[in-house]
């Protein structure tokens, strides 16, 4: 391979690679989808090295000469969301590449439109964020009334949650303000609705909060020998839980203090 | 729990995991598999939390999804996570964590040591049962040269 085609094949491995990542991706399907696709490319020499916040990679031409021709890229991954539906899509590509179906400018299509996917629109992932916290109340004990209950403030407060994470507020601070206004709502609606289990509305109503992508993925990491990666992830779901509890917490002490619960 | 009652757990853990599916952007073909994998990973805590306790019933939870999410994974050529993580949600101490913040706050010290403590208990249960599954390598690994090999 020529020193041409060399690039092309890291530029396009590194926006895979980035997406992988971006999207919420363990390191080890980051690294096999990047060696996948560089050996169906025909790269010979290269080395990855993939942390959660960064994917550096480097390869060499055949024809260069002694310690000249490599190319090297480093892309930095700033903060990582929950997509998992792209994950999948990369991964067929990959499958893809590796059969033989798609050579290197179909993979710069694929990815083109893997990029321009949209997710499921905020409508849908409040109703979805509504249903989580309903069947997740009913499930820790919850009466019907405590389900309902959850289902609407999950509703209400996962709006914020949307708007919040378009901006780039901190998580801990974000999560800690979503947990204040679940609990606020569900506080008002107890003082309102007699008969409704506070705790159980409550307990619904944070699950769409809880850091399930960022806890698997550390599990995964570390199981698979990459600790810094897995250490990153882990202390991102600490963090975001302890924002889930400082924010519900406090808000309760207020309340509690004043005598009002 | 009468016949009714845990058709009802079951359905609505199967409402709750696609829920997640939603949040987490997974495509509609896989959220069939992924609420099955939920309802298992509920039905498997509920039976063994009484007789076992909940830290051994969510243990259990995470080994058997775990396996099965590996089992589709292969059969249905997607990621193993996109399968595994709604499933392991309705496992997550959502309740200890709160009930750790709540009786914190109330000043109940002795109760918010044991949730806290509960909480540790269930997450590492989850790790190790995921782990014990992932640990056993399928593909071997190919080896290739670096930028470094002359």
């Amino acid at each position: 391979m020529n020193g041409k085609e060399i690039k092309k094949a890291v530029d396009i491995t590194a926006r895979a690679g980035t997406m992988l990542l971006r999207s919420g991706s363990d390191i080890t399907r980051v690294e096999d989808t990047v060696k996948h696709m560089m050996t169906s490319f025909g790269v010979t020499k290269y080395d990855i090295f993939t942390i959660t916040n960064g994917i550096f990679i480097s390869a060499s031409a055949d024809d260069a000469p002694e310690g000249m021709g490599d190319y090297t890229r480093i892309c930095e991954i700033p903060r990582n969301s929950s997509n998992l539906g792209k994950v999948d899509m990369i991964n067929t590509l990959s499958r893809d590449i590796e059969a033989g179906l798609c050579d290197m400018d179909g993979a710069e299509k694929r990815l083109d439109e893997i990029e321009k996917a949209k997710p499921y629109k905020p409508i849908i992932n409040l109703a979805a964020a509504a249903v989580a916290s309903g069947a997740f109340s009913f499930l820790f004990g919850g009466s019907y009334t405590d389900t309902l209950l959850a289902a609407v403030i999950g509703f209400s407060y996962y709006y914020i949650f949307i708007l919040l994470d378009r901006t780039k507020l901190s998580k801990l601070l974000t999560n800690a303000i979503c947990g204040c206004i679940l609990a606020l709502l569900t506080i008002g609606f107890t003082k309102i609705i007699p008969g409704v289990n506070m705790n159980m509305a409550i307990i619904g109503a944070i699950m769409p909060l809880i850091p399930g992508v960022s806890f698997v993925n550390a599990i995964r990491d570390i199981a698979a020998g990459d600790y810094i990666s897995g250490a990153i992830r882990m202390i991102d779901a600490i963090v975001v839980a302890a924002g889930i509890a400082v924010g519900v917490g406090a808000t309760i002490a207020v309340f509690t203090q004043f005598g009002i619960i | 729990m009468s016949f009714f009652e845990i058709l009802l757990h079951l359905v609505f853990s199967f409402a709750a995991t696609v829920g997640f599916c939603i949040v987490f952007n997974i495509p509609k073909k896989h959220m069939l598999f992924c609420g099955l994998i939920g309802v298992v990973s509920w039905g498997t805590y509920i039976l063994l939390n009484g007789p076992a306790g909940p830290v051994v019933a969510t243990f259990a939870a995470a080994v058997i999804i775990s396996l099965l999410s590996r089992v589709f994974a292969i059969i249905r050529k997607c990621p193993f996570t996109i399968l595994l993580i709604p499933g392991v949600i309705p496992l997550a101490p959502g309740s200890a964590i709160y009930y750790t913040a709540y009786y914190f706050v109330t000043n109940d010290m002795a109760k918010a040591g044991e949730y806290a403590f509960l909480t540790l208990k269930l997450a590492f249960a989850i790790v190790l049962g995921i782990i014990v599954v992932i640990a056993v390598p399928i593909h071997r690994k190919k080896t290739h040269k670096t930028t470094g090999d002359h």
